[in-house]
């Protein structure tokens, strides 16, 4: 088989293949709603990683000073076992020199007599104050979000004016197809936009307002679908982020 | 007039039959001539001779959609022609380069084997329903009804770059569709 084959062979394309791009015939037939799935579908993917390592972590967060507090229990109970056969053997093993060895022995007794309260004490009180130190830390992680929150806000805009730079825009069948200088940015559906018209007395009325991810069907020439709008004939003012752009209908 | 009542001028042979058909396709079956031949008078034979075999087979043909069946014909016909304006030359024009790159997909040398076209066209379609609708409707703008890439790339809002990589990605999927068919390229 050879090139011209396959040339021929398309004559032979399903007659619906062949109307579907009859665009002399129908116009496109291109579904902008690809862009809109394929975008949905990223973002999600995005989202999913996200959305597992904070669970991760809240995960993590609540078990540590569970853990902590079964591990404390556990080692002062060892410790208490272990202190008490100790006096009892060193009675055992020196009767010739019982009175070095109780004397010895004594002191050792009562060290760890004195120690061995300390041990579950220590370990209860730390039990205890476990889930206000869980308490804390889940505080502190709050304070830390909110901390984060007020920061976020107070930075700079997304889009400062210039960082767009927007050239030229086309309304073109209930789309507008915006060219930029710059290469269109990757966190441009997150973008606030306006389009504001002009009233009958000459004052700028806004027609719509929101997020550009709400109108976008495709990111590379920037195109909006904004035909729910109804715009007559006139011109318009598209503002994205800071910047603005005329466009005429 | 819907292409069902002109099938049937066609086979009530009557003399309108060509006129309609004329009235409703003359301009997208001269667009596609144009295409692969590149100048008005062969665009002109090819559309007569589109007309003639249009006749000639309905009756006994009742395509349901008359636009892709008289698109087949048109594009049979040019191909035709400019194969034997340009046999022995790589011409310029969308022909030349479409049929270049699909030497992507298999080389131009003739064989002995006789290939079965409308198997071929099946594997082709069977290509093409897998594909997504953008894709799809590029590679049969760019290889059946041989258009220009930049003119592909304004009808999908897509750069000519774009256009050109998207084009090339389906010529190697096509490729290993076919090798996995059996054919040999």
């Amino acid at each position: 088989m050879n090139r011209d084959d396959i040339m021929n062979a398309l004559s032979g394309l399903d007659p619906k293949y062949i109307d579907e791009a009859a665009f002399e015939l129908h116009g496109n037939t291109v579904s902008f709603e690809n862009a809109k799935k394929a975008r949905a579908r990223r973002n999600f993917l995005i989202a999913l990683p996200a959305a597992a390592a904070a669970f991760i972590l809240i995960g993590v967060m609540l078990l540590v000073p569970t853990m902590r507090k079964l591990g404390t229990s556990e080692s002062a109970a060892v410790s208490s076992d272990a202190a008490a056969p100790a006096p009892a053997e060193a009675a055992e093993e020196a009767p010739s020199f019982a009175a070095e060895a109780a004397s010895d022995a004594a002191p050792a007794y009562e060290a760890e007599e004195a120690a061995e309260p300390e041990a579950p004490i220590d370990a209860y009180e730390e039990a205890a104050q476990a889930p206000e130190a869980a308490g804390e830390v889940a505080k502190s992680f709050e304070n830390a979000a909110e901390a984060a929150a007020e920061t976020e806000e107070a930075k700079a805009p997304l889009f400062p004016e210039g960082s767009l730079g927007l050239k030229r825009a086309t309304w073109y069948d209930g789309r507008l197809v915006v060219r930029m200088s710059e290469e269109v940015p990757s966190n441009i559906a997150s973008a606030g936009y306006s389009v504001t018209g002009t009233n009958a007395d000459g004052s700028g009325v806004v027609l719509t307002e929101g997020i550009l991810g709400d109108v976008l069907v495709k990111e590379d020439p920037l195109t909006l679908d904004l035909s729910d709008l109804g715009l007559e004939a006139g011109t318009y003012t598209l503002k994205i982020g800071e910047e603005e752009i005329e466009f005429t209908i | 007039m819907q292409d069902h009542e002109i099938v049937d001028l066609y086979w009530a042979r009557s003399e309108n039959a060509i006129a309609e058909t004329n009235v409703k396709y003359g301009s997208y079956c001269r667009k596609i001539a144009w295409n692969i031949v590149a100048n008005d008078e062969d665009s002109e034979e090819c559309i007569n001779d589109t007309y003639l075999s249009a006749w000639n087979t309905m009756p006994t043909q009742r395509p349901s959609m008359l636009a892709p069946y008289l698109a087949a014909i048109v594009r049979n016909h040019a191909l035709t022609l400019y194969r034997k304006m340009h046999s022995q030359k790589r011409g310029a024009g969308q022909t030349a380069l479409a049929l270049d790159e699909l030497l992507d997909v298999a080389d131009a040398s003739t064989t002995e084997d006789v290939v079965d076209l409308s198997l071929l066209s099946g594997h082709i379609n069977a290509f093409l329903a897998a594909l997504s609708q953008s894709d799809r409707i590029a590679f049969v703008r760019r290889y059946f009804y041989v258009d220009s890439l930049s003119d592909i790339a304004s009808a999908l809002s897509m750069s000519e770059p774009a256009v050109k990589s998207q084009l090339f990605r389906l010529r190697q999927k096509l490729k290993n569709v076919l090798l996995q068919e059996g054919y040999e390229l």
